[in-house]
């Protein structure tokens, strides 16, 4: 069962990587497009920083266009958050654990770190799961976003719903003297299979590491497109003819040869995209 | 009170209009009230020869295919046209875009308030910007990137017909590519892309975009500023 649990765990953290990495150079091959001209755009970075803060970690827009729904999705989102943190935590004291010894960990800053982790991962576990619930009953009960809600839509929030309440069944009903948290990831970092992972929290884990695989390879994978529409789409308005390599870029697409089939893109004869582009359609049209 | 409109409505094949508004649907406007109002236009019969009708106004004037061979050679243009909005050659204007928005959507309906035409029509479900939006969606997944049991259980789906081609395009002239939506949307693709996609009116233009490969010898020789098949 243990080598079975930490086999899940990394291989469904190697499928979060290439799914990861993958969408992101999909996007980041996109051709540079025509400027959306969506205002105000913060050109420095620290304007660029006072924009994502608050909205990465608050759900800003939310707040200010949605604030229904912002009840609901804050908690669900700030809630991962926190547990992404702990995991991140368990992971800094598991190194430092394997670098200093294990009695770090009985230490009075060992023993610190150790209760901060477990009540950011339990808090977050708690606001996660509420704003998953949450917004699956919003989106049955609501009509403008249940006619809109796709069967995929409901297992993705159950999916979450089911994966992060086992994990955290599994973590308060571990009997005594059974292997914390700390404990399994001190021994999936060594393979260490003499630990007895609990069966529900074993359950627990691999679907909440299902799941963290599971989400890179749908639309909820907001950290990565959103990155692309604030600094690609939404404030990328750099000027033509300083930058050598967007030029050579821009060049290159108009050696582009569109197929369009209306008349007044005039691509019969396979034109490319500069001599379209520098062809009148009005004069076109009128012989 | 108006109807809420489904996807499936914009396949109906009988004549009737899928809206109706009357001027007391409307939201009261900063003029001269004592003046006598004029009568909203347009409730003419649908003539046999005009592509299916939407509402009380028609931008287009699509013809209407007399055989269902006809019809099936106009929804493949139009598919034909839409896998060409997903190819850089084509659309490489605006494809990072257009795809963010078709990806990322997280159709939370933020973007509806935000749009005044689907306010000002007393909140008509066929004016909601996402209302053409996961249409085009659904065909995005459906015939762009392959489809698939999977993809309709996690996308959803429509039936692809002349008159669902015929009305969208159409509904594409019910935004003004105004990108309020876009402002608003959490993704800031979203409107474009959940990112707030100036998505749904990028994916607006696009339809609109479409029109003209789908109908070559009839669409308007303009060029819109964004999206047109440019």
């Amino acid at each position: 069962m243990t080598i079975l649990v930490y086999a899940v765990i990394a291989i469904c953290a190697l499928v979060f990587a290439c799914a990861t990495i993958e969408r992101a150079v999909k996007y980041a091959r996109h051709p540079i497009h025509l400027r959306w001209e969506l205002y105000p755009v913060p050109h420095e970075g620290a304007g660029r920083v006072a924009a994502m803060v608050p909205e990465i970690l608050f759900l800003e827009g939310l707040w200010a266009f949605n604030r229904r729904l912002w009840l609901r999705s804050f908690p669900f989102h700030f809630g991962l958050y926190l547990i992404a943190s702990a995991g991140v935590g368990l992971l800094v004291m598991a190194g430092v654990a394997r670098l200093a010894g294990l009695d770090w960990l009985g230490a009075p800053v060992g023993q610190a770190a150790a209760w901060i982790v477990a009540a950011t991962g339990s808090l977050g576990l708690v606001l996660a799961l509420f704003g998953a619930v949450a917004l699956l009953h919003r989106r049955a009960t609501e009509p403008a976003l249940r006619a809109y809600t796709t069967a995929g839509d409901v297992f993705n929030l159950v999916f979450f719903a089911a994966a992060l309440g086992t994990l955290g069944a599994g973590y308060v009903t571990r009997p005594e003297g059974s292997p914390g948290a700390l404990s399994i990831v001190i021994g999936l970092l060594s393979w260490d299979h003499s630990v007895r992972v609990p069966a529900l929290l074993a359950a627990g884990l691999m679907s909440t590491a299902a799941l963290v695989a599971y989400v890179p390879l749908t639309h909820m994978s907001h950290f990565i497109g959103k990155y692309f529409t604030y600094h690609a789409v939404r404030w990328d308005d750099a000027p033509l003819g300083r930058d050598p390599k967007m030029s050579a870029a821009l060049a290159e697409y108009l050696t582009y040869r569109p197929t369009w089939a209306a008349a007044h893109i005039r691509a019969k004869g396979s034109p490319t995209w500069g001599e379209v582009v520098t062809t009148n359609p009005t004069d076109e049209g009128r012989r | 009170m108006t109807p809420r409109t489904r996807f499936s409505d914009l396949s109906r094949r009988d004549p009737e209009r899928l809206l109706h508004l009357e001027p007391a649907d409307l939201p009261p406007l900063p003029l001269d009230t004592t003046a006598p109002s004029r009568p909203f236009p347009v409730t003419r019969p649908i003539a046999d020869t005009v592509a299916y009708a939407l509402d009380d106004t028609r931008a287009l004037a699509l013809p209407n295919p007399k055989t269902r061979e006809e019809e099936d050679e106009l929804v493949r243009a139009f598919l034909s046209g839409m896998e060409k909005l997903f190819s850089r050659e084509n659309n490489w204007t605006f494809l990072q875009p257009l795809v963010l928005s078709m990806e990322h959507c997280a159709r939370c309906q933020t973007c509806s308030e935000a749009c005044h035409i689907f306010e000002s029509s007393g909140h008509a479900e066929l004016y909601r910007p996402t209302f053409r939006s996961e249409i085009f969606r659904r065909l995005y997944f459906e015939y762009v990137k392959g489809g698939g049991l999977v993809s309709a259980w996690q996308h959803g789906s429509v039936d692809l017909d002349w008159p669902l081609v015929a009305r969208l395009a159409e509904l594409a002239y019910r935004c003004n590519l105004c990108r309020r939506c876009a402002q608003t949307c959490p993704e800031k693709a979203s409107a474009v892309a959940s990112t707030p996609v100036p998505s749904t009116a990028q994916i607006n233009s696009a339809v609109q975009a479409t029109r003209g490969a789908s109908h070559p010898t009839r669409a308007p020789a303009h060029r819109s500023c964004c999206g047109d098949s440019t």
